[in-house]
């Protein structure tokens, strides 16, 4: 399994078009209020001093602050970078630190996206690539969370537990990957 | 090694690599770009397998996927491939391929005895035969099925891997033949996302098998340039070797692309592909049908575009001497080809009445005979054609034998209509084109060109111009204008199909096999004695005689056998319908299927945070749900019943310690949480304190029980709620559709934060002393934390949450920590200051220790068959609240006397065991079916008792107490029982006293 806390800046795979980082360890908040989230997007607002996104799988960036994921009607994410965390946290009735439940790996180059293709059954050919946005889907059956980033690489999120099997088919994808390319450009 | 039917110029191959290879062990010649078929053919290598049934002489017959004879296994060991088309088998430097169904071998084949005795094997014999004596079926069975097979499957595991990916187009397009061409070149122009698939190495479809001129180049070059072009377009996806096998619902479509070889052991053999596009073509082509006659299954009689194919595609000169029998115009472009391949044409035998005379005049250029209102009736030879016989398509018997050792046959063509038919289209049938196709779509799809029985190559280029305009259109791109994009101009011998039907040709002996289906030993005699014995239906008549039920799926038999079942029931052919289409096209590797969800990667495996702790301990692990669970911690040569009774030991004298981070854990927050807590379970929540826990059960809303945990109160309105840990999704699922669905209103919100969570249990009489010294002082005394409290403080520094719940029966506490630190809470609490020895302890140990309480498991005692009053919980329904699966309780056959209930059991003999899942019987031999008042539902051996001792469902329940009752164990034999003792079901401190200490 991985040790995310080790060895920083260290690739777990390296391809011409495709590389495989860690996803860095962040802090992470849940936001949600199924019966009036208006009510919590505006106490979020208050909170970060941008109006968080109200479209499913929109991210708003706050600068200097966290990147707010929408990932359903009424329920947002908060991924604040380590060390940072929502002031007035006690002000919003249903934040919930969900920081230790996930892991995964930053995924960026060309075969990025063939690379998610080849678990999940997600159609990511309408993304647009110059503004980060988020998804809820399965890698082989295992619960994903993708995070798009701005420099269009891809967080791939898993629950906890289930990184070393998603790390697994990561890999075996990845590795496919390069070497389907390496025996296309020889011929 | 001579390759002496092979041209020395022509063809599609490249001469400048030949390539080495083995076939029953002798070594052979071919080139690049050749199939192990065409570079057989090539060698003079005619047999190449026997037959299904009758083990008879085959060769190769097609050109292409529909091949029914030519089957053959690929390599050896774990590599082998059984049932391989050889026509599709791309030839490979050294590649072994082998003859299947044939002992000892090809040439000397004994079970061909069958074919003597073929009178007495007709279909569906081993329906009414072997029915004596009974006891013998086994033998006959397995006779049956070594005598009648095809390829040996490899008893190895596969050593190769593969990739499964998902894509999304706007366009998908089927086939690169003339249609698909131009249908993707025209719909990538409109710059929507277009994925071009095709089953061979290279585009063109039967482009490759002619020779016409398109724009001024051979038809397979112009192929080349437009798949070249469209491979350099950006919005375009091109995959050559890639099968479309299955057309599923939401216009997705599977398919299989077979990666060349490489020496990187990281490349996939074979890539699975699901596309799901807007809008689907499918120019999938037609396959053409062969002619029933007698013995028209000897090696040198093929079809006669194949044999057209291995001359202009490959160069290979399919025989020396041919005769080309056909019922339409394309029999004579063959004769053309061959003869200008050197090959000499004996005759043209042409079933119609007449004929065009231009076709008369290609043939007397040439020099070829042909004989008008003349087919084939029968041929002889040994392991290979020597003659055939002609005459009157209406005279029993022909008249004139000709030598030949090539059969080139015409039927007529069939739209390969497989993948639009799976979409739930029905085909429909052409009496034009005497065939089946497409019917009204009923997905996004398209089918156009030959797939739709357009024979006609310019009209193929138009049909696949409009149809890529149309399905870009319809997937939202605007089409350009129509003269942007031109059709090639083309030359060449092209002729109207002028199809005739003529589906069988006189039978010269009552017993003379006509193959219908020559991959299943199908023959008229067998279709007609279907229909005598009232097997009427086209889907009876498949599985009585096994028409269409081969690998090919009867790719060349099924319209034949359908028109000779129409003549039988007087009927038109349309009356008698089709059989149903179903995926895959042709045969998919499983391991394709499979991917790279194989061996242990067969379900994704969860690891709580404390698995590197547990590994180092040297835990034996169990999958409980996806999840790997440590069963137990075994030391040095103890074994694993030693080792669970050693733990449980430890638990009940001292301390123990175990991983419950499986357990689903729920936040719920909200002013209405409790309200909603109490609606979800049966007992009260509402008025639970702040900083107390309590045990809770759950129903489904048809009253049986859905799964217990706990809830501990956190804040006014902040819950914390734990469940079962096969569990915790489904109980997610039923609190979020609850809330959703039933109370919309209700403002409570769940998080789930089963994986936020690592989580022990602590248990045993000294674990408060282990705990405390880790604590704040006082944290975990009697007084601050009674049973059922809870508290948020630090564990060894990390900050946790304790609850001193116990499902041990023991002084217990559960520590909860964020996952990122559960090893380290591992680590601190296992090894002790003052040396106190904590035991881990695994799931085994665990249930010991819950059976021996009585606790009531998930999946064994509530089995979602049970209720509360079932498991002795009725006290527990709340009469002052409602709940979900309170109306439901009320139902007479929930409260009925006779129903099964939860108890204990105890051995009359102190040393037998009781077998879990053992069926509880009142005496103590089986009286029959129905004699059953019981089942085991746990069994354990005790570590207080010193006995085994089980929890069981009786009729009766505790009604029963102090009565003996009998286990039967089918696995120790119907007659023997376990006699068993009926108690009160908690072996252990029934009082509570220890866990409330």
């Amino acid at each position: 399994m991985i040790d995310h806390s080790s060895s920083p800046g260290e690739a777990l795979f390296s391809a011409p078009k495709l590389k495989i980082d860690p996803a860095p360890v962040d802090h992470w908040l849940q936001a949600s209020d199924r019966t009036r989230p208006q009510r919590l997007r505006e106490s979020l607002a208050k909170a970060l001093g941008v109006e968080p996104g109200e479209h499913v799988n929109t991210v708003t960036a706050v600068a200097g602050g966290p990147d707010v994921l929408v990932i359903g009607p009424g329920r947002w994410l908060l991924r604040y970078p380590p060390g940072q965390t929502l002031d007035g946290q006690e002000l919003l009735r249903s934040v919930t630190d969900i920081s230790d439940s996930m892991l995964g790996f930053r995924v960026s180059g060309d075969s990025a996206r063939e690379l998610l293709g080849t678990g999940c059954p997600l159609e990511l050919g309408e993304w647009d690539d110059t503004q980060p946005g988020c998804a809820q889907s399965l890698f082989h059956h295992i619960p994903l969370l993708i995070h798009r980033l701005q420099d269009s690489s891809l967080d791939l999120l898993v629950p906890r537990s289930y990184l070393a099997e998603f790390q697994h088919a990561l890999l075996h994808s990845a590795r496919a990957l390069a070497a389907l390319q390496s025996n296309a450009e020889n011929g | 090694m001579s390759q002496k039917f092979r041209n020395l110029t022509g063809g599609n191959i490249s001469r400048e690599s030949p390539l080495d290879f083995r076939f029953n062990g002798t070594l052979y010649q071919g080139y690049q770009g050749d199939t192990l078929a065409s570079a057989l053919l090539a060698n003079g290598v005619r047999l190449v397998g026997r037959s299904f049934k009758y083990h008879r002489p085959r060769g190769v017959f097609s050109a292409g996927p529909e091949e029914p004879s030519a089957l053959v296994q690929l390599g050896s060991g774990p590599l082998a491939e059984p049932n391989t088309r050889a026509t599709q088998v791309e030839l490979s430097a050294n590649l072994e391929a082998f003859s299947q169904n044939c002992w000892p071998g090809v040439n000397l084949d004994l079970l061909s005895i069958n074919n003597v005795f073929s009178a007495v094997l007709p279909a569906g014999f081993y329906y009414k035969t072997f029915m004596a004596p009974r006891r013998l079926w086994p033998w006959y069975e397995k006779m049956i099925r070594k005598a009648a097979g095809m390829g040996t499957a490899p008893d190895q595991a596969d050593p190769d891997h593969y990739l499964c990916s998902y894509a999304h187009c706007d366009v998908l397009v089927v086939g690169a033949g003339p249609s698909g061409l131009m249908s993707a070149l025209a719909a990538a122009r409109t710059g929507a996302s277009v994925m071009l698939v095709d089953e061979n190495p290279a585009a063109g479809g039967w482009l490759q098998r002619e020779r016409l001129s398109m724009d001024g180049m051979p038809g397979a070059n112009w192929a080349e340039s437009i798949w070249q072009e469209l491979t350099d377009l950006p919005n375009v996806t091109v995959r050559a070797r890639a099968t479309a096998f299955g057309y599923y619902d939401h216009n997705m479509v599977a398919i299989l692309e077979r990666v060349p070889g490489g020496n990187d052991k990281d490349l996939p053999s074979q890539r699975l592909w699901r596309v799901r596009a807007k809008r689907v073509v499918l120019a999938t082509g037609a396959i053409e049908r062969p002619l029933i006659f007698a013995n028209n299954d000897r090696p040198g009689v093929m079809l006669a575009g194949a044999a057209r194919a291995y001359a202009n595609q490959y160069a290979v000169r399919a025989g020396s001497r041919a005769v080309v029998a056909t019922n339409n115009n394309s029999g004579y472009l063959t004769a053309v080809d061959l003869a200008d391949s050197g090959i000499a044409v004996a005759a043209v035998m042409d079933s119609r009445s007449s004929v065009d005379h231009t076709l008369l005049g290609m043939m007397e250029e040439r020099g070829i005979p042909v004989d008008i209102g003349h087919t084939v009736h029968d041929t002889r030879g040994g392991k290979t054609l020597g003659a055939v016989r002609s005459g009157a398509t209406d005279v029993i018997g022909g008249s004139q034998w000709m030598d030949c050792d090539l059969l080139a046959v015409s039927g007529g063509w069939s739209p390969a209509v497989h993948l639009h038919a799976q979409t739930g289209a029905r085909p429909v049938y052409s009496t034009e084109i005497e065939a089946f196709i497409p019917g009204p779509s009923k997905q996004a799809e398209q089918t156009i060109g030959a797939a739709r029985g357009n024979y006609d190559l310019e009209g193929c280029l138009n049909e696949g111009l409009r149809a890529g305009r149309q399905a870009a259109r319809l997937a939202g791109f605007d089409t350009p204008d129509e003269d942007s994009l031109s059709l090639p101009e083309t030359n060449g011998e092209t002729l109207p199909y002028g199809q005739e039907a003529f589906w069988q040709a006189p039978r010269p002996g009552k017993r003379s096999k006509q193959f219908v289906d020559i991959q299943d030993d199908v023959t008229t005699l067998d279709i007609e004695l279907a229909h005598r014995e009232g097997y009427v239906s086209v889907e009876h008549l498949k599985r009585y005689t096994t028409l269409g039920m081969g690998t090919d799926q009867g790719k060349t038999s099924n319209i034949n056998g359908m028109a000779l079942l129409a003549r039988l029931r007087q009927e038109p052919i349309p009356h008698v319908g089709t059989t149903t289409f179903r995926p895959p096209y042709t045969p998919i590797t499983l391991g394709a299927l499979a991917g790279g969800e194989t061996g242990a990667s067969v379900k994704p495996r969860r690891y709580t945070p404390m698995h590197a702790q547990h590994q180092a301990l040297d835990a034996v692990f169990a999958p409980l749900g996806l999840w790997m669970r440590p069963q137990g911690y075994p030391r040095r040569g103890e074994t694993m019943h030693q080792c669970v009774q050693r733990e449980a030991r430890a638990v009940r004298s001292a301390v123990g310690l175990t991983d419950v981070s499986t357990l689903g854990k729920i936040s719920l927050r909200g002013p209405d949480a409790g309200e909603f807590l109490n609606r979800i379970y049966v007992n009260q929540f509402s008025s639970l304190p702040t900083g107390r826990a309590r045990y809770g059960l759950m129903l489904r809303e048809d009253g049986m029980i859905l799964d217990d945990g706990t809830v501990t109160r956190l804040s006014e309105d902040a819950y914390f709620m734990t469940c079962t840990s096969g569990n915790a999704s489904g109980v997610l699922q039923h609190l979020e559709y609850h809330l959703e669905v039933a109370w919309p209103e209700l403002e409570v919100d769940l998080c789930e934060v089963t994986e936020q969570w690592a989580a022990v249990a602590l248990a045993g009489p000294l674990s408060r002393g282990v705990l405390q010294r880790l604590c704040p002082e006082g944290t975990v005394d009697a007084v601050r934390l009674p049973a059922m409290g809870a508290v948020d403080t630090t564990v060894a520094g990390i900050p946790a949450r304790i609850i001193r719940i116990s499902f041990s029966g023991e002084l217990a506490f559960e520590i909860y920590v964020p996952s990122s630190r559960g090893g380290e809470l591992w680590d601190a609490l296992l090894v002790t200051r003052d040396n106190t020895e904590v035991t881990p302890y695994g799931m085994d140990a665990l249930e010991v220790l819950r059976i021996e309480k009585g606790f009531i498991g998930m999946g064994t005692e509530a089995d979602g068959r049970t209720t509360a009053e079932d498991l002795g919980l009725g006290r527990m329904l709340s009469k002052k609240k409602w709940f979900v699966g309170q109306l439901a309780l009320q139902r007479p056959g929930l409260n009925h006397a006779n129903r099964l209930k939860l108890v204990g059991l105890t051995p009359v003999s102190p040393g037998d065991e009781l077998p879990e899942g053992a069926q509880v019987l009142a005496q103590a031999v089986a009286t029959g079916p129905g004699c059953s008042i019981g089942h085991v539902s746990s069994a354990a051996h005790s570590v207080v008792l010193g006995t085994a001792i089980a929890l069981a469902l009786v009729k009766g329940g505790s009604l029963r107490s102090g009565d003996t009752v009998y286990l039967a164990d089918p696995a120790r034999g119907a007659n023997e029982t376990i006699a068993a003792r009926v108690t009160y079901p908690c072996f252990y401190d029934p009082e509570g006293a220890r866990q409330h200490d």
